[in-house]
C-alpha cells in the first residue's frame, strides 16, 4: 500500500487497540516523514448530570504514549485554527471578541493571540474556577483568565443596536 | 568489587572474565527480566536455559519478575518449560498480573482471602491471564457494558492491563467508575510499548493508561516495574537480601531503574529492547533522573554470566 504520510487522530467512538496497534505501525516504518496530528486535546466531552465522555484527547494521548513523540495539535488552544481564519479573513486581533465557554481551550487561544476573551457561563468552566485562576501565582494559570464575562450570549443583545 | 550497590552513579562496565565472578560470587540469587533476557517470543535466548541449571548447581538462587501482565503465572511456568527452562515454578514467579492481584486484594479485601462480598468489584481492561489471577486473588470481576454504576454491588477498582481488545466503549465504563474518589486506579506497568519478533512494536498498557488518566482526570498507581511493589512482595514470600542480589534486565528506564530503586547492583543484558548507546547517553546526561538508569554492568547475553559460576 502506498507510503502513509500522516496518522491523524480525531474523535473516534470506534477506537480500538487494533487502531492504536495500526497506527503505531505507520509511525514507526515512517520515521519523520510521517506526521503525528491531533484534532485537539480536550480531556472529556461533559454530559448532563456530571458525566462524561472522553474526549479525544485521551486518544492522542495513548498514540503519543506509544509512538514515544509529540502530536501536532491542530484545535484550540494552539493557534492553528487562529491563524486559518485570521489569514482568510483580515483580522485584526485587537479589534476581535473571542467567545467561548472553556477556559483551558477558547480562553486560552484567545489570550494567546491577543484577542479580547468573553467567557460565558452556558458552558464547562465556572466562576469559581476563573477565580482560583486569578488568584494563583502561577502565571500559566494567569493567560486562562478571561477579560469579560457574561451568563449567556444572549446577555450581549442589548449592547448591539437595532 | 562485589555486587554492592551504594551511593553515587553506575559506571556500565562489561562484566566478563575476573569481574564475573568478583560479582557473581558474592550473590545469593538473581532477579530476572522475562521477556528480551530468558527468551525473544517463541526462542530461549541461546545459553539461557544453561545459565538457570548452573545458578542452580551453584546453590544461588533465580527469580523472576515481569513486567507483562498477560499470562498468569501458571501459564508461565508452562511458557518456562516449553521453551526448554528446567524447574522454573509458579511460586519463583512474580508477574505484573499477580502483583497487581496481590496489591488489589490488601487494598480491598485487607489482605486476607475472604469471599469477597462487601469488598467491591474490579474493572479489569486486560485479557483472561490477567481476569484470572484477579479472581484468583479472591476479588469479583465486573462486566464489560454494563448497567449504569449504582445498580449492583459498587465497582472499587478499574485496573489497566495489557489489553488487545481495548475500546473506546470500555474507556468509557471506565470513566464511569472512576467517577466515584473512592474507586482506585490502578495500572499493571508503565510500559509504552513491547517488541514483537519482526521488528514491529506493539502498544503496552502505559499507552491505556494514559488514556485512561486523561479522561478520568485521575492518576494510576502503577503496581511494575520501575516501582518497588513487586519487590515488595518478592521480599514477603522469599525474603530477599537486597545487598546480595543482582537484578537482570533489558529495559532500562524499566529493570534497571527497578534494580536502582530497590537497592539491588543491574546487569543490562543486551538481548532485549535498550541498546548499549541509551545506557552511555544516560551515563553521559546532567540530569538526576537519568544516572539512575545507568546500570552498574553489562553483558551481551545472559549466556556470557556462565563463566562467572562455579563448574
Amino acid at each position: 500500500d502506498p507510503a502513509v504520510r500522516a496518522v491523524l487522530v480525531g474523535f473516534d467512538e470506534h477506537f480500538s487497540y487494533a487502531k492504536l496497534c495500526q497506527a503505531l505501525r505507520y509511525l514507526l516504518r515512517g520515521g519523520a516523514d510521517c506526521l503525528l496530528v491531533g484534532t485537539n486535546r480536550d480531556n472529556r466531552l461533559p454530559l448532563e448530570g456530571g458525566a462524561a465522555i472522553p474526549g479525544t484527547g485521551c486518544l492522542v494521548k495513548a498514540v503519543e504514549t506509544a509512538a514515544q513523540r509529540e502530536a501536532f495539535i491542530v484545535g484550540k488552544p494552539n493557534r492553528y485554527m487562529f491563524d486559518c481564519v485570521a489569514s482568510e479573513f483580515n483580522i485584526d486581533p485587537a479589534r476581535t471578541i473571542m467567545v467561548g465557554d472553556r477556559l483551558d481551550t477558547d480562553i486560552l487561544m484567545g489570550n494567546s493571540c491577543g484577542l479580547t476573551t468573553l467567557l460565558t457561563l452556558t458552558g464547562v468552566s465556572t466562576l469559581d474556577e476563573v477565580k482560583g485562576h486569578q488568584e494563583s501565582d502561577c502565571p500559566t494559570r494567569q493567560s486562562l483568565v478571561p477579560d469579560y464575562y457574561v451568563d449567556s450570549i444572549a446577555d450581549l443583545l442589548p449592547a448591539l443596536g437595532d | 568489587r562485589s555486587g554492592c550497590s551504594g551511593g553515587g552513579m553506575a559506571s556500565c562496565r562489561r562484566l566478563s572474565g575476573a569481574g564475573l565472578r568478583e560479582v557473581l560470587g558474592p550473590a545469593q540469587g538473581l532477579l530476572f527480566d522475562c521477556d528480551g533476557v530468558l527468551w525473544a517470543g517463541e526462542r530461549a535466548v541461546p545459553g539461557a536455559p544453561e545459565l538457570l541449571e548452573r545458578l542452580r548447581r551453584s546453590g544461588k538462587a533465580a527469580l523472576f519478575v515481569s513486567n507483562n501482565s498477560r499470562r498468569s503465572v501458571a501459564e508461565l511456568e508452562r511458557r518456562f518449560s516449553r521453551l526448554g527452562f528446567r524447574g522454573v515454578r509458579a511460586e519463583h514467579v512474580f508477574s505484573s498480573a499477580l502483583c497487581s492481584a496481590l496489591f488489589l486484594r490488601q487494598r480491598l479485601l485487607g489482605g486476607g482471602n475472604g469471599n469477597g462480598s462487601g469488598a467491591g468489584r474490579v474493572f479489569v481492561l486486560g485479557g483472561e491471564g490477567l481476569r484470572g489471577e484477579v479472581r484468583d486473588a479472591g476479588l469479583r470481576l465486573a462486566g464489560e457494558g454494563e448497567p449504569a454504576p449504582g445498580s449492583s454491588e459498587p465497582v472499587r477498582a478499574v485496573l489497566v492491563g495489557y489489553d488487545d481488545q481495548f475500546t473506546f466503549a470500555k474507556l468509557s465504563q471506565a470513566c464511569g467508575y472512576l467517577r466515584d474518589p473512592q474507586c482506585l486506579l490502578v495500572a499493571t506497568d508503565p510500559d509504552p510499548w513491547h517488541p514483537l519478533s519482526d521488528g514491529q512494536r506493539t502498544p503496552g498498557t502505559g499507552s491505556l493508561t494514559a488514556a485512561v488518566e486523561t479522561a478520568s482526570g485521575r492518576k494510576a498507581v502503577v503496581v511494575g516495574k520501575p516501582n518497588t511493589y513487586m519487590f515488595d512482595c518478592i521480599v514477603e514470600r522469599f525474603g530477599v537480601d537486597p545487598s546480595r542480589t543482582l537484578m537482570v534486565g533489558d529495559r532500562l528506564e524499566t529493570d534497571i531503574l527497578f534494580g536502582k530503586n530497590c537497592g539491588l547492583s543491574t546487569i543490562l543484558t543486551l538481548t532485549g529492547v535498550s541498546r548499549l548507546e541509551e545506557a552511555q547517553a544516560y551515563m553521559a546526561s546532567d540530569s538526576a533522573a537519568a544516572k539512575d538508569l545507568v546500570p552498574n554492568y553489562y553483558v551481551d547475553s545472559i549466556a556470557d554470566l556462565i563463566p562467572g559460576l562455579d563448574e
